[in-house]
């Protein structure tokens, strides 16, 4: 052999090497160094495997006869894959084995129904697989790589190799016949799987003593031992029993045709209208996830009680699960530490035309990570590649029909099951409806059949954004078409969803109208805006509710405040508001006697007192607040003779004299009581010193109006009016200065 | 695909809004009556809404699905989404596909041409007992007093059955039509005939359009025995009257089956009051239904049908059933009892357009406001939550506004209704008027009634207890000052009933309401309700009533 997968791919020109690389990616990302690296990639397993995947029916058909025959020429290949001999052993085809292991995912078809490969399909197969650098031409044969020999396994087609010593057809014509028709069926069993199990297989046999089917077909070297286990057919004997041909089904070199299109019209109109559907639920998501702000999973999904509130309004049942999981894959919501919100795409997506809408919905969803039919609040994907892949196909799949075309579902598995023979279709066949689900509910597909919109690039008719609103005195604005974003976003505010769909219904209430003012519209502004866009007259019901709910507005209103000042006096009043603290405590005039302040109680007393005025601290009940003492430790006994401060310590005897005399002049309640009748009696200004209620001491110079029952009147000097004093607070009395 | 844009917008949440100042709004209108009800009319866009009921009715009255998609396609403004051309398509092949007939050995029998559907429903639990055995794949037996527990059981599942299994004829009795000084619209007499054709169903008839005059015709087409279940006495006596003189039939043939009096006659009429009465657990009164072989059974106003006259009705799946009624929206959500047991719509009549005919008058709505005194307020605020409403409706401050309204319209006959009978004896002294009340006598209250039709007194004041059930005369102008008048639904129905001034006057309401108390929410309610129902409604302020005529 000369020829190797190297030595070709080095004496390719520029052509054929394009089309090599662009058959097969993997061998240009990364880029390969040098053809020898290449070469060397290109002839490892992975590479090869994946170019066989990439394989259509026919095409892995041709690939798989070029392994069972080795070898062989287009001729060759086309005597067995294009006309085979049929039937000549009586009786060989009369049941057939339903095995085909080499064939996943192709249904059996009977020859007359499908077109039967022509020559040209041949050579078309042979020249691709050439192009993939699979099969290499070699002088008029046509030769397989090594590494796709290994890929498509040791029987390619259920033939077993080549003999050693190969029997004649007339050999094995005699030796059937002298075996019996006993040994047929056991034969027939392993025609398209060259091995079997049985146990003993290298039992020893002879001509004269065979008797059962398996022991004779040994003895006539029908079946042949592998080991003691296994038995093989050889590959002359299966393919005589087999007539001559390879397979035991043919398949077709065209997928399985799209039904006739009906008129594209309905479909397309059905499909346009579904994508505006789309479009508008998915508007109307963004709105809900805004308002709703679903919480966020420590999983990364979101919370499923939130989710199925803010699809209530958007759509039932999995179209609303694929609504949320768009949005996510689309980039339009996003979570983070709040929980879920629309992203600033989201924003920029508001603000495109519709047509830019559905198409970034249309990318969304082939980039969705989740299975199909398998969408929830979970917005993980366990194989997002498989989900991609399964999606785009389906996608590419209805791009080979024409507009118009009925779709259906085990057509379209049929057909990608014959585009990918090495994919593992029949089992993703749910998988596959459920993707035609929501091709459905995005428009790609409609009323059964195949829309424009599958790979529509142009705006196929949108209608366009409306300026205008229908206002109603049922208090209801109608959005007659899908309406500018600004205006869209100035409704949404204003009036509260109320049906869904290419149009708005929504509805003004009390509180649709005071979330307007809350944010900072006027009902001057309202009422412009109603004038600006409708194109009726404004109801007067309307104008009514807004006055209402402008009358209401703000008759509370509730503000921030650090702490309270009442100052009795309006003048004081005016000049706290004037002075420099104002702005430090954030002074606010709330009431003819109240200030706000924003800095907190203790920093507004201090300021005041700073300015020289005498506040009381008053608590959250309006009582006056007592500071407490300080806090202090307890002092402990001083070491030395250093009397304690506060102890009477006067050296010089005058002023020890002086100091006692002014201790309290009595030392019992008797002495006090005479001293109080006295000062009656004498009409006398005297000096009491006495506790509050307060518990504060206070001395004051009064006369004694009336002593009794515990306590005296008596009348403060200077004007200070009359004073009742509890006589047991009473804790001296002098006689007053003159 | 670009044309003329359409005058319908189909939602996704399966309403169709029609605007109505589109050239081609009443074709629309007419072409989707058939299969959508119609939810709200307020001035420029009216809502209505596809269920499923609406769909079948549209397939009993021989609509198919092709068709309905088609009218949605052709008068829809944007294209209309594929999933609910599917859902039309799907939900009415679903109608029909079982259907009731009789066999000519077993009785009745549920025959489908679907086998798959027919063992779906055989299965469901709610059927299991009513059905009999499987004669054969497409066929199963039903004792015939199941007929309607059947339908209804299969309506639940989604299944309707069409009845096919026919009426049984009913005694005879010769009742003709006597046009005698009046003739028969041409609305009611294709409303009759609807209805003969069908077999059952329910004829929708707004109110004021004579629906009385469509059951006399329809009795004169059945020539038979006649059951008439009506809400009560007093509409009993106005059914024998109208059947007096519409009709060939003497007082004699016409009987009345209700608290007062049990007379069974060729043509009795029954309230529904009696019929539901219990004694110690039975309805003794059912018997009525078994005392003649009656051969048609009229139900009046059909949405307020009670529960227990549906389950008997269950039991008169054989005999003709004409319903009739001004909506198919019950507030109890039976429409769908309605469906199974009385029988798909069979005609249809919107409102409006009987109104453009000239045959029942438009109200002018007008709210007006009040402004309670700073002390009413203060009491209003601090009045306990379930005495708030009443002193809310009842201030003081309405009279005067009440006075004024009734000036202006002096000469005009005019009612003053409410709920509270303190307010209204107190009104009716101030404005020296007569009173009705739950007090009043039955006597006493048809002399005043007369007295009012004839044009002796023109002014009244009525209590919505004693007159809810019972059929207010005539009247051009009415003040409601408290309470509402029933539900929303009635209260919009009613008030077509109520104002039916001579042609080319236009009728007054006049709702006085206090401002910001709880009586304004509930006369929101109200207007949005009315204006829904197409009324024109404006809110004027008490001391602005001169502007009161301003449009």
């Amino acid at each position: 052999m000369t020829l190797t997968l190297a030595s070709v791919i080095r004496s390719m020109d520029t052509d054929a090497m394009t089309r090599l690389l662009t058959l097969r990616p993997d061998l240009a990302s990364p880029a390969p160094r040098s053809l020898t690296e290449m070469a060397e990639r290109a002839s490892t397993q992975a590479s090869v495997r994946a170019a066989l995947d990439g394989l259509d029916s026919w095409q892995y058909r041709v690939v798989l006869a070029i392994a069972a025959l080795g070898d062989d020429s287009v001729e060759d290949l086309a005597s067995h894959l294009i006309d085979p001999p049929i039937a000549p052993l009586p009786g060989s085809d009369a049941e057939q084995p339903a095995s085909s292991d080499d064939q996943p995912g192709t249904e059996p078809t009977s020859a007359a129904e499908i077109s039967l490969p022509t020559r040209q399909d041949l050579d078309d197969a042979v020249a691709h697989l050439v192009d993939l650098a699979v099969v290499l031409p070699e002088e008029g044969s046509l030769h397989l790589v090594g590494a796709a020999a290994t890929v498509l396994g040791p029987n390619p087609s259920g033939l077993a190799p080549v003999s050693a010593q190969p029997l004649t057809k007339a050999e094995i014509r005699e030796r059937l016949e002298a075996a019996g028709p006993t040994v047929l069926p056991v034969l027939r069993r392993l025609m398209w799987t060259p091995s079997g199990h049985v146990p003993h297989a290298r039992r020893p046999v002879s001509l004269e003593t065979a008797t059962s089917p398996i022991d004779l077909a040994l003895a006539h070297r029908l079946l042949r031992p592998v080991d003691n286990e296994t038995v093989v057919l050889p590959r002359e004997v299966s393919l005589l029993l087999r007539g001559g041909r390879l397979f035991e089904t043919p398949v077709p070199a065209a997928p399985p045709a799209w039904p006739a299109p009906r008129p594209a019209a309905r479909t397309n109109s059905a499909a346009l209208g579904t994508a505006l559907e789309a479009i508008s639920a998915m508007s109307a998501l963004l709105e809900a996830v805004e308002t709703i702000n679903p919480a966020r999973l420590s999983s990364g999904g979101i919370a499923k009680r939130d989710a199925t509130r803010a699809l209530t309004r958007v759509a039932r049942g999995d179209a609303g699960w694929l609504y949320l999981v768009l949005a996510a894959s689309a980039g339009l919501i996003s979570a983070d530490g709040r929980g879920w919100l629309p992203t600033t795409t989201a924003d920029k997506w508001r603000q495109d035309e519709l047509w830019s809408q559905w198409l970034a919905l249309r990318a969304g969803w082939l980039a969705i990570p989740q299975t199909p039919g398998e969408l929830s609040n979970t917005l993980e994907a366990p194989a997002p590649a498989t989900a991609r892949a399964w999606r785009q196909q389906v996608l590419s799949e209805l791009a080979t029909a024409e507009p118009g075309t009925p779709v259906d579902p085990e057509l379209v598995i049929a057909r990608i099951a014959w585009r990918h023979p090495r994919w593992p279709v029949p089992e993703a066949a749910p998988v596959l409806r459920a993707t035609l689900e929501e091709c459905q509910i995005l428009g790609l597909t409609a009323l059964s059949g195949r829309s424009d919109l599958v790979d529509a690039l142009e705006d196929p008719g949108m209608p366009a954004r409306q300026q205008a609103i229908i206002l109603q005195s049922d208090l209801t604005a109608v959005a007659p078409g899908p309406l500018t974003p600004g205006l869209a976003a100035d409704l949404a505010l204003l009036a509260d969803r109320e049906s869904t769909g290419v149009a708005g219904v929504r509805r003004f209430t009390h509180s649709s109208l005071r979330r307007a003012l809350d944010v900072g519209w006027t009902g001057d502004r309202v009422r412009q805006w109603w004038h600006d866009h409708s194109m009726s007259e404004v109801p007067q019901g309307l104008l009514v509710l807004l006055d209402d709910v402008v009358r209401d507005h703000g008759r509370v209103s509730v503000a921030a405040a650090g702490a309270i000042l009442e100052v009795d006096d309006p003048s004081l009043l005016e000049t706290l508001l004037r002075s420099p603290a104002a702005e430090e405590l954030g002074l606010r005039k709330v009431a003819p006697t109240v200030l706000a302040a924003q800095a907190d109680p203790d920093v507004a007393l201090a300021q005041l007192r700073e300015l020289g005025l005498s506040p009381v601290a008053r608590d959250s009940h309006g009582d006056i607040f007592n500071t407490p003492a300080p806090p202090r430790a307890r002092s402990t006994g001083r070491a030395g003779g250093t009397p304690a401060p506060g102890t009477n310590s006067h050296s010089d005897p005058k002023e020890l004299a002086e100091a006692l005399s002014s201790l309290p002049t009595f030392n019992d309640s008797r002495h006090l009581l005479a001293m109080l009748h006295r000062a009656q009696a004498d009409a006398s200004w005297i000096e009491v010193t006495w506790v509050r209620d307060d518990g504060t001491t206070v001395a004051d110079t009064i006369k004694v109006m009336a002593v009794a029952k515990g306590a005296m009147r008596c009348v403060r000097r200077g004007g200070g009016g009359v004073v009742i004093i509890p006589v047991p607070r009473v804790s001296a009395v002098r006689a007053a200065a003159q | 695909m670009s044309q003329t844009p359409g005058p319908l917008i189909v939602q996704s949440d399966r309403t169709l809004l029609l605007e109505v100042d589109h050239p081609l709004a009443d074709e629309c209108r007419h072409a989707i009556a058939p299969f959508a009800e119609l939810e709200r009319a307020p001035e420029h866009i009216h809502t209505y809404r596809l269920t499923p009921l609406g769909l079948w009715n549209a397939m009993a009255a021989g609509h198919d699905a092709e068709q309905v998609v088609d009218v949605l396609m052709r008068y829809s403004r944007f294209p209309v989404a594929s999933s609910l051309l599917v859902d039309v398509t799907e939900t009415m092949s679903r109608y029909g596909r079982l259907r009731i007939e009789k066999h000519p050995t077993q009785g009745l029998v549920l025959v489908s041409t679907d086998k798959a559907v027919l063992t779906e429903v055989l299965r469901a639990k709610s059927v299991r007992g009513l059905v009999g055995d499987q004669i054969d794949a497409e066929t199963a037996i039903v004792h015939p007093s199941q007929r309607g527990t059947l339908k209804q059981a299969l309506l639940k599942l989604g299944w309707p059955a069409e009845d096919l299994a026919g009426y049984v004829d009913g005694e005879q009795h010769d009742i003709d039509l006597v046009e005698d000084g009046w003739q028969l619209r041409p609305y009611q007499k294709m409303a009759a005939e609807s209805f003969w054709a069908g077999g059952s169903g329910v004829v929708v008839l707004p109110c004021g359009a004579g629906k009385t005059v469509v059951g006399a015709t329809a009795m004169s087409l059945a020539k038979c025995t006649t059951l008439i279940l009506v809400t009560n006495t007093v509409s009993a006596r106005q059914w024998k009257d109208e059947l007096i003189k519409r009709t060939s039939l003497t007082a004699d043939e016409i009987g009345e089956y209700s608290g007062s009096r049990k007379e069974v006659r060729p043509v009795t009429i029954a309230t529904y009051q009696v019929i539901t009465t219990k004694r110690h657990g039975v309805h003794p009164h059912l018997e009525l239904f078994e005392a003649r072989d009656w051969g048609l059974v009229i139900y009046d106003e059909v949405h307020l049908l009670p529960a227990p006259v549906f389950r008997m009705t269950a039991d008169l799946q054989a005999r003709r059933r004409l319903g009739l009624t001004a909506t198919l929206v019950r507030e109890d959500g039976h429409e769908e009892d309605v469906f199974s047991l009385i029988g798909p719509k069979r005609y249809d009549a919107p409102w409006r357009e009987i109104e453009a005919q000239g045959w029942i008058a438009p109200a002018d709505c007008v709210e007006v406001r009040v402004n309670p005194t700073e002390d009413e307020r203060m009491a209003c605020a601090l009045a306990e939550p379930d005495v708030r409403y009443r002193m809310a409706s009842t201030l003081a401050s309405k009279n005067a506004v009440v006075r004024d309204l009734v000036e202006r319209h002096r000469g005009q006959p005019t009612l003053v209704i409410g709920q509270y009978v303190d307010q209204l004896e107190e009104l009716a002294t101030e404005l020296d008027c007569e009173i009705i009340t739950g007090a009043t006598t039955p006597l006493r209250r048809q002399a005043i009634y007369q007295e009012f039709r004839d044009g002796t007194i023109n002014l009244l004041v009525v209590s919505k207890v004693a007159n809810f059930s019972i059929d207010l005369p005539s009247a051009e102008v009415a003040i409601q000052v408290s309470g509402a008048f029933g539900s929303r639904q009635e209260e919009a129905q009613r008030l077509g009933r109520l104002l039916r001034p001579k042609h080319g006057l236009t009728a007054r309401f006049y709702a006085v309401v206090s401002r910001d108390t709880v009586d304004a929410d509930f006369a929101a309610h109200r207007q949005r309700f009315l204006a829904e129902q197409g009324y024109s409604y404006r809110i004027v302020d008490g001391g602005e009533l001169d502007r009161i005529n301003e449009g």
